[in-house]
């Protein structure tokens, strides 16, 4: 046999079966009743959006004149993958330990962290993740974390309320968890805080991440935060953030 | 008189741009003021709190449009944008303000091309970096908002802002001439007397202003969770109340609960403090709620983006003359199609 074919970096293209052969899947809904005219209706769609052989792989009738599709098509497009270049934070992670050494060494008090799933938002997974003592995937959360102070709010917490608590509690950092939606409301809930944080002056004297499945550095900086954590985040990425900022900024 | 023109007679150094969404049209808008600019030979430094400049909009991943800047520009950015930009700059200081996208610096440009454009995100490292483009030698400084953030245009911080609308904010044109004119009253509210401004400047707290002028401080962390303990002291012989930092819903319908708020003066410190939901705004208003600013914000104009990227359109001519009729004292430009004719 033949060692596995490599695919040529600069010309990069979906992959189904065979190196190259642009196989891409997608669904849709299209909004005409079930039957042979939405079905051509979806091909033609397929096709005019770029795709070769357009093919209906399967199709529902959702009632009400809706009808779901999953769609094949052939991607005629490449991209040069060796020609990317996409900011990154670079930082050194610590471990758990190396975090609490350094707050003991470096910083000589407990930090308070406040956390919380903002505005209508109830998914709690990625907050909990980080923030809770069994922690996720092997990793323990803040909670577990000695000479941190970590306060879960838990989910659907007003933007007024998680400012008030961090008042009360002098916190040093705010971890906002969302999820943000295709129809990007929660955009306007997380720039909200940004928003009220600077009226009450105290932008400045408070770390403040967020987090969640769509979030990273490029559209926390977008949307006034200091950072952005994503998928594959864990709860020694943000302390380690969190630790250096406090020393960085002289908020010791 | 075209908007750079007015800028220049008014003597304003830094201009924010802040938009009531996503997509409203501040870079169109900020591009626009970059061209009156170099058309009038006027030094620009521009930033960003944001992202400006990128291709695809990292939200919506629709196409955005490109900034081009030209020689002898300054331009506050964060490090790590500039690898992505095809103008060539000459680096004339590391600020030591750190943001997500890495440090800010501050730079001439040397030869013209596109660029992308992350400055600080918080307020306070803006003013810094606003007052350092104005020390290498720009004549005005153009601070680019972030989606729907407006704490750059605190009167703290720039002198005058432009706001974008477009229709983006709604389907429903009334519904975007609504919130365009609740985003401009809210920057033009009244300033309130100076003797009573000297009162409140010498407090610098939530406080209750008798007829007396005496000012009475509420033992209170923050006026947010604080309504229900300033109400109460709000008595026949209050005049006036001002609130320090952000006003919301919640704030002002305890506030609204008591009786004597109706004959007395709401004093706030801008109108980017202003959270609250606009219906009840506006019922309070309509019923004799009188709110006055320690500073009034310079809306230069309001620039209208008539498209929405998410599939519809309104008739340019009919939304700018529509958006004249609620704004009659505000300049109304469609920098998308028209540009400032007069």
């Amino acid at each position: 046999m033949e060692g596995i074919q490599k695919a040529d970096l600069t010309k990069i293209k979906p992959y189904g079966d065979t190196l190259n052969d642009g196989m891409v899947q997608m669904s849709f809904t299209l909004p005409v009743p079930y039957g042979d005219e939405a079905s051509e209706a979806a091909k033609q769609l397929v096709s005019k959006m770029g795709f070769e052989s357009p093919a209906v792989v399967f199709s529902k009738d959702l009632g009400v004149g809706y009808t779901y599709f999953i769609m094949y098509g052939k991607c005629t497009h490449t991209v040069d993958y060796t020609n990317i270049e996409v900011p990154k934070i670079t930082m050194e992670y610590m471990e758990r330990e190396e975090v609490e050494d350094y707050i003991k060494k470096n910083i000589k008090r407990d930090i308070v962290i406040v956390g919380a799933c903002t505005g209508t938002d109830a998914h709690t997974v990625g907050i909990d993740a980080i923030m809770n003592m069994k922690g996720f995937d092997g990793n323990y959360g803040l909670e577990r974390y000695k000479g941190i102070e970590a306060i879960n709010m838990g989910s659907q917490v007003p933007n007024e309320e998680i400012i008030a608590k961090a008042i009360e509690v002098k916190a040093d950092a705010i971890l906002v968890s969302q999820v943000v939606t295709q129809k990007n409301v929660h955009i306007a809930n997380l720039t909200q805080l940004v928003e009220m944080m600077e009226a009450e002056g105290l932008r400045d004297k408070i770390i403040l991440i967020c987090g969640g499945p769509r979030l990273n550095h490029e559209l926390a900086q977008e949307l006034g935060y200091d950072a952005g954590f994503g998928t594959g985040s864990y709860a020694n990425h943000v302390a380690t953030f969190v630790v250096n900022q406090i020393v960085e900024r002289n908020m010791i | 008189m075209r908007l750079i023109e007015t800028i220049k007679q008014n003597n304003y150094e830094t201009v924010s741009i802040i938009g009531l969404a996503k997509n409203a049209g501040k870079t169109v808008t900020l591009n626009y003021l970059i061209e009156e600019a170099i058309n009038l030979n006027i030094k620009t430094g521009i930033t960003s709190t944001g992202r400006d400049g990128e291709n695809t909009d990292l939200v919506t991943k629709i196409q955005k449009p490109a900034i081009l800047v030209t020689e002898g520009m300054y331009v506050a950015t964060a490090k790590k944008t500039l690898m992505l930009s095809t103008a060539k700059a000459e680096i004339l200081e590391t600020t030591g303000i750190s943001t997500a996208m890495g440090e800010v610096i501050i730079i001439r440009v040397r030869q013209k091309g596109n660029i992308q454009i992350a400055g600080p995100v918080t307020a306070k490292d803006m003013k810094y970096v606003a007052e350092r483009l104005k020390h290498y030698g720009a004549e005005v400084v153009f601070i680019d908002g972030a989606i729907d953030r407006k704490a750059v245009s605190s009167p703290a911080i720039t002198d005058a802002c432009v706001i974008a609308t477009g229709a983006v904010l709604s389907r429903d044109m009334k519904k975007v001439l609504e919130k365009t004119a609740h985003a401009v009253e809210c920057c033009s509210l009244t300033g309130t007397d100076e003797h009573v401004k000297n009162i409140v400047r010498k407090v610098n707290k939530t406080c209750i202003i008798s007829e007396e002028g005496k000012a009475v401080v509420p033992d209170i962390k923050t006026s947010i969770t604080g309504g229900k303990k300033i109400s109460e002291m709000i008595d026949e012989k209050t005049t006036h109340v001002f609130i320090k930092g952000a006003v919301t819903s919640a704030l002002l319908k305890e506030l609204w609960e008591n009786k004597y708020l109706r004959g007395i003066k709401l004093i706030i410190e801008d109108g980017t403090k202003i959270f609250t939901d606009i219906n009840m705004w506006n019922e309070m208003r309509k019923k004799g709620l009188k709110v006055e600013a320690m500073n009034t914000i310079n809306v230069l104009a309001v620039t209208l983006n008539p498209i929405s990227p998410e599939g519809y359109f309104f008739d340019s001519e009919v939304l700018k003359e529509n958006m004249k009729k609620v704004l009659p004292r505000i300049k109304i430009v469609d920098v998308v199609s028209g540009g400032d004719e007069d």
